[in-house]
C-alpha cells in the first residue's frame, strides 16, 4: 500500500459559537485507507469532518486534500452527512437522490443528461436498491435509505468518501453492504473516511484508525493504534477490552 | 341519432357552450374580468410555485408574517412619494418586509424564544405600525390633502379595482421569478432536499437563500393589492399544500401547485364576478382551501385511501386467521 | 336625580375617560399575558394568530342566529368557535397529511375569508369597517357603558375583569399541572394528568380571553397582547411565577407607555401599544443576561482568550516534537495556524509580555517558559483533555 497523504490537516483548531471543540489537531489520512474515526461523545468527531470538508468555520490550521484546498476538489470527494440533514417530507425518489449525485459534475443551471441517469441506475443496482428506484425516499427503512445515500456517493464518482456514522440505526444486512463496498472501492484505489461507534467491529472493518477526544489521542494502522493505552487515553476504555 | 348530436354541438358557438356548462359568456368576455383574472391567474401561479419551496422548507407561517409585516412599508412609501403609485409602494412593502424577516431571522438565532413567539411579537409589532402610520396621515394637514383611500386595499385586497398597470407590474415580478425557478431548479431541489449535501458540492446557500427571499417578498408585495396584506399567505402555502398530496416527485409537485393555483385564481375571480359584493381574495382562498380538504381526503396519500388500505389489510389478516 | 345618584356610583366619577380606557387596557392585558405565559412555554403563540383572526368568523355565525350585534351569546358563540378552531387545526395535523404549521397556515386564512365574503353578501346592512376588526375601538370603550351592582362602568371594562378573574382562578388552581405540562409533557401524561384536557381548558380561556379582547383592542393587538409580555419575562426569569409575575409588569407597561405615546400623537392606541410591545421585547432580546449583547461581548472575550491559549497548547504539543522548527519556527508558525503575520506576532507578544512565551534564538523558534508549561497543562485540565 502507498504511503502518501490524500488528507493533510495541519493545526487545525474549531469551536462552536465559543465553545471549543477541536483544539490544534494534525490529522494524516493515507491514500487507500479505509480510515475510522472514534472518540467518545461530544469528541469533535462530525465537527472534524465538517472543518476538513469547509462546512465549518475554523479558528486556525489547514487542510489539504490532495495537494489542493477543499473548494477544488468538490468532485473528487463524497460525503455522507447524518440522516437528520435531511429534509424528509421533500417530494423525491430513490433514484432522484441518488442523480443528486452527478450534480456537482453538472455545474449551474445545465440538467443531468441520459447519461447521468444511467449513471445514478448503476450506483442503485450496486447497493442492491434497484427495486426502489421509483419510491419516496421516505417511504424506505432506515437501512434502505442510507443504500440510497451510499449509491449517491457512488454516482458521485468520487476519490474520498467521508461519511458520518453510516452504520448507525441500519440493519445487518446493510451494515455488510456497506462495508463490501468500502472494501471494494479500496480495491479500486478509493479512500474512505469513517466515523464509527462499535469498537467490536472497529478491527474487521477498517486498516487505520484516528482517536479523537478534542485533540488527536492516537493515530496509524489499525494493529498499532487500537491499544488499551490509546482508548483509556480518550476515556473510551471503560467496559471494553482489548482482546491480545 | 350520431347527426343530430353533432349537429347540435356544431351549432353551438363558443358563447353558447359556455353557457351550456354553466359559465356566463357575458362576464367571461368583460374587460374587467379579464384584467382581474389574468392578474389573479399570473400571482396564484407563481406564488404557488415559489411557497411551495416555502412549505417544504417548514415556513409557511414566516410567510403569514411576512406578508403582515409588509403593509408599514406600503404606508411610508406613499408618505415618501406621496402618491399611490403601485411601483413605489410595491418596493416599500418589500423592504419592510424583508426587513421583519431579517429581525425575526436574528432574533430566532440570538435568543431562547421559540420562532413561532417570535412571529407572533413582530407580526403584530409591524401591523401595528402600519396602522399607527396609517391614523397619523389621516388626520395629517400635508398627507391628508392627498386622495389616500387606496391604502385601505393593501390590508384585504381589492382585486376588483386592477387595471392594466398592474396586470403588467405582476408580469415583472411573476416572469423573472418563475425564470430564476427554471434555470436553479436543480439548486433549489438540492438545497431544499439536503443543505448540509449541497453545501459539500460547493453550492453557495447563501446565495440560495438571497435568492429565495427575493423572489418570496416580490411576490407578496406583487399580492398586496389583490389579495391583502392578512391573506397572502395562503397564496403561498395552499397550492403547495395541495400539490404535495398528489406526487412524489419535486417537479410535477410544483407544476401541480401552479395548476392549482391558477384554477382556484379563476374559479374565486368568476365567482366575485357573478356574485355582486363577494371580494375576490377571499373567494380565491376559499377554493384554493376547498381543493386543498378534497386532495388531502382523496388523493393516493390521502384519508379514504388510507382508510382502504387499512380496511384491506384488516381484512386479509383475519381471513388468513381463519384459514 | 339626586336620588338616582345616590344609589348609583359612576366610574366616570372618579375616572375620565383616558383613565377608563387604559385601566380597560391594563386589565384586557393583564389577563392576556397570564394565558401568554402558557401559551409561550408551549410554543403555541401562532396559534393566537389563527384564532384572533378565526373569531371573526364565529361572531357572524354567532350574528346569523341571535340576529343582534349587542347579544352576549354573540361572545359566547365566538368564544366556542375558537375552541373549534384550535381542534381543527389539531384534527388536520393529526392526519399527518400536513404539518401543524401548515394547518394552522391553511385554517385561520380560510375562516377569515368565509367571514368577509359572509359580511360582504349577507350582512351588508351590518357596517363592517376593516379598520374596526383589525384595531378594535378603543376610543369608543368609555361611551359603551353598563350598570353592574349599582356601578356604572364600560361594558369592556366589565367583561375584561370577569375574564381575568376566571384566568386567574384557572392558574391558581391548576398551577402545578399546568407547570409540569408546559415544561415536561410526557411527565405529565405519565403523572396522570391529562395534558389534553388541559390543554383545551387552556385554549377555551385564550379563545374567550381573544374575544372578548377582539371586541375592545382588535384583531392584531390580541397577538401582541398575548405572546409580547410573556415572551420578555420568558427571556428574564428562571421560575414560572417569576415569569407570570414579570409579564403582568411588562404588560402594564406596555399599554401605559403606548397609550400615552399614542394620545400625544394622535394615532391608532392599540396600533401603538403593538408597536411599543415589540420594542420591548426586541430590546429583551438584546439587553437580558444572556441577551446577545452580553453574548457577543462574551464570544468577543472568549475568543481572544481562547486564541491566546490555543497558541499555548500549539508550542506545548510541538515544543519537543522534530518538527518544531517548522511548527514553531520565528517566520514559519503563522503559516501553520493559518493566521496572517501581524495578527500572530500581537498574540505571540502578548504572551512573551504575559511571561508564557520566550524566543529561543538558538533554535530560531518560539516556546513555552516555566509559567507557559504549568499554563498549558492546565488548559488541558479545564477543557477536559
Amino acid at each position: 500500500m502507498s504511503k502518501n497523504i490524500i488528507v493533510k490537516v495541519e493545526d487545525l483548531t474549531m469551536a462552536y459559537h465559543d465553545k471549543p471543540v477541536l483544539w490544534d489537531n494534525d490529522v494524516n489520512i493515507i491514500e487507500n485507507s479505509r480510515t475510522a474515526i472514534i472518540g467518545p461523545n461530544g469528541a469533535g468527531k462530525s465537527t472534524l469532518l465538517k472543518g476538513i470538508l469547509g462546512l465549518q468555520k475554523t479558528l486556525s490550521g489547514t487542510v489539504e486534500i490532495m495537494g489542493k484546498s477543499v473548494k477544488q476538489v468538490h468532485k473528487k470527494i463524497a460525503y455522507i452527512p447524518q440522516s437528520n440533514s435531511v429534509n424528509w417530507d421533500f417530494p423525491t425518489t430513490a433514484l432522484d437522490v441518488v442523480l443528486m449525485g452527478r450534480y456537482v459534475h453538472l455545474g449551474w443551471i445545465k440538467r443531468p443528461k441520459k447519461k447521468d441517469i444511467e449513471t445514478a441506475r448503476n450506483a442503485l443496482h450496486k447497493m442492491g436498491m434497484q427495486d426502489y428506484a421509483k419510491r419516496q425516499i421516505s417511504q424506505l427503512s432506515g437501512g434502505q435509505k442510507q443504500r440510497v445515500f451510499i449509491a449517491r456517493a457512488i454516482a458521485q464518482n468520487a476519490e474520498i468518501y467521508f461519511m458520518d456514522e453510516p452504520l448507525a440505526g441500519v440493519d445487518k444486512n446493510t451494515e455488510k453492504v456497506i462495508i463490501d463496498f468500502l472494501k471494494d472501492s479500496q480495491k479500486e484505489g478509493k479512500t474512505s473516511i469513517v466515523i464509527h461507534h462499535d469498537l467490536n467491529t472497529l478491527a474487521d472493518y477498517f486498516d487505520h484508525l484516528v482517536i479523537l477526544n478534542k485533540r488527536i489521542i492516537a493515530q496509524g494502522k489499525m494493529s498499532e493504534t487500537l491499544t488499551q493505552a490509546n482508548l483509556d487515553a480518550a476515556d473510551m476504555g471503560g467496559g471494553f477490552k482489548i482482546n491480545a | 341519432m350520431l347527426s343530430v348530436f353533432l349537429n347540435k354541438i356544431f351549432s353551438l358557438n363558443f358563447a353558447n357552450l359556455l353557457n351550456a356548462i354553466g359559465l356566463d359568456f357575458e362576464i367571461l368576455s368583460s374587460y374587467t374580468f379579464i384584467v382581474v383574472c389574468l392578474g389573479t391567474m399570473i400571482l396564484a401561479t407563481v406564488a404557488g410555485m415559489v411557497g411551495t419551496i416555502t412549505v417544504l422548507k417548514g415556513q409557511s407561517l414566516i410567510g403569514d408574517a411576512i406578508g403582515h409585516s409588509s403593509y408599514p412599508g406600503i404606508i411610508i412609501a406613499f408618505m415618501i412619494g406621496m402618491s399611490l403609485d403601485s411601483v413605489s409602494l410595491m418596493i416599500g412593502a418589500i423592504i419592510s418586509g424583508t426587513l421583519a424577516f431579517i429581525i425575526i431571522q436574528f432574533i430566532d438565532k440570538n435568543s431562547k424564544l421559540n420562532l413561532d413567539a417570535v412571529l407572533a411579537v413582530i407580526l403584530s409589532a409591524f401591523f401595528g405600525l402600519g396602522m399607527v402610520l396609517k391614523s397619523f396621515i389621516q388626520g395629517h394637514p400635508i398627507y391628508g390633502k392627498v386622495p389616500q383611500g387606496g391604502l385601505s386595499n393593501y390590508i384585504f385586497g381589492q382585486a376588483a379595482f386592477i387595471r392594466t398597470i398592474d396586470v403588467q407590474l405582476i408580469l415583472a415580478v411573476a416572469i423573472p421569478s418563475l425564470l430564476i425557478l427554471f434555470l436553479f431548479y436543480k439548486e433549489f431541489k438540492i438545497f431544499v432536499f439536503d443543505e448540509v449535501y449541497a453545501k459539500s458540492i460547493g453550492l453557495n446557500s447563501t446565495v440560495m437563500y438571497v435568492l429565495l427571499v427575493l423572489i418570496t417578498m416580490s411576490v407578496i408585495a406583487t399580492g398586496l393589492k389583490l389579495v391583502g396584506a392578512i391573506l397572502i399567505s395562503s397564496f403561498l402555502i395552499v397550492p403547495g399544500i395541495t400539490a404535495l398530496q398528489w406526487s412524489n416527485r419535486f417537479s410535477h409537485v410544483l407544476i401541480i401547485a401552479a395548476i392549482v393555483g391558477s384554477l382556484s385564481a379563476f374559479v374565486g375571480t368568476y365567482i366575485s364576478s357573478v356574485y355582486a359584493g363577494m371580494s375576490t381574495g377571499p373567494c380565491i382562498i376559499v377554493v384554493m382551501s376547498g381543493l386543498a380538504f378534497i386532495s388531502m381526503f382523496i388523493s393516493p396519500k390521502g384519508l379514504l385511501a388510507n382508510w382502504l388500505r387499512r380496511r384491506k389489510y384488516i381484512n386479509d389478516l383475519s381471513k388468513s386467521l381463519i384459514d | 336625580m339626586i336620588y338616582q345618584n345616590l344609589l348609583l356610583t359612576k366610574i366616570s366619577d372618579f375616572l375620565n375617560y383616558n383613565q377608563q380606557m387604559l385601566l380597560t387596557l391594563i386589565v384586557t392585558g393583564i389577563a392576556c399575558s397570564i394565558l401568554g405565559c402558557f401559551l409561550v412555554l408551549n410554543k403555541l403563540s401562532m396559534l393566537t394568530d389563527a384564532l384572533s383572526h378565526s373569531i371573526l368568523l364565529g361572531i357572524v355565525l354567532a350574528y346569523f342566529v341571535t340576529k343582534d350585534l349587542n347579544s352576549p351569546l354573540l361572545l359566547i358563540g365566538a368564544g366556542i368557535f375558537g375552541v373549534f378552531t384550535v381542534y381543527a387545526i389539531g384534527l388536520l395535523s393529526k392526519t399527518r397529511l400536513v404539518k401543524n404549521d401548515d394547518a394552522v397556515g391553511i385554517i385561520f386564512p380560510l375562516f377569515f375569508s368565509l367571514a368577509v365574503i359572509l359580511i360582504s353578501t349577507f350582512a351588508r346592512n351590518v357596517h363592517l369597517d376593516t379598520d374596526i376588526v383589525l384595531m378594535g375601538q378603543v376610543i369608543m370603550i368609555p361611551l359603551n357603558n353598563m350598570t353592574v351592582f349599582g356601578v356604572e362602568l364600560p361594558k369592556a371594562l366589565f367583561y375584561m375583569l370577569i375574564i381575568l378573574l376566571i384566568n386567574l382562578i384557572f392558574v391558581a388552581v391548576f398551577f402545578k399541572e399546568l407547570k409540569v405540562s408546559s415544561f415536561d409533557p410526557e411527565f405529565a401524561t405519565l403523572a396522570g394528568f391529562s395534558s389534553g384536557l388541559l390543554f383545551y381548558g387552556l385554549m377555551t380561556l385564550t379563545s374567550f380571553t381573544a374575544v372578548a379582547a377582539f371586541d375592545a383592542v382588535g384583531a392584531i393587538l390580541v397577538i401582541a397582547l398575548f405572546v409580547g409580555p410573556a415572551a420578555s419575562a420568558y427571556m428574564l426569569t428562571k421560575s414560572l411565577k417569576k415569569m407570570l409575575l414579570v409579564s403582568i409588569i411588562f404588560s402594564i407597561l406596555n399599554s401605559t407607555l403606548g397609550f400615552y405615546l399614542a394620545i400625544v400623537l394622535n394615532v391608532s392606541i392599540s396600533g401603538m401599544i403593538a408597536v411599543i410591545t415589540g420594542m420591548t421585547t426586541f430590546m429583551t432580546v438584546l439587553l437580558n443576561r444572556q441577551g446577545i449583547i452580553t453574548a457577543i461581548y462574551l464570544r468577543y472575550k472568549n475568543r481572544k482568550e481562547f486564541r491566546l491559549d490555543l497558541l499555548i497548547m500549539h508550542l506545548g504539543n510541538h515544543e519537543d516534537q522534530e518538527d518544531a522548527e517548522f511548527e514553531l519556527g520565528f517566520a514559519t508558525i503563522k503559516d501553520h495556524l493559518s493566521w496572517d503575520k501581524e495578527t500572530a506576532e500581537r498574540r505571540l507578544n502578548r504572551l512573551i509580555d504575559q511571561g508564557f512565551v520566550q524566543r529561543n534564538y538558538e533554535k530560531k523558534i518560539f516556546c513555552l517558559t516555566e509559567k507557559g508549561r504549568l499554563r498549558y497543562d492546565m488548559i488541558k485540565v479545564d477543557y477536559g483533555m
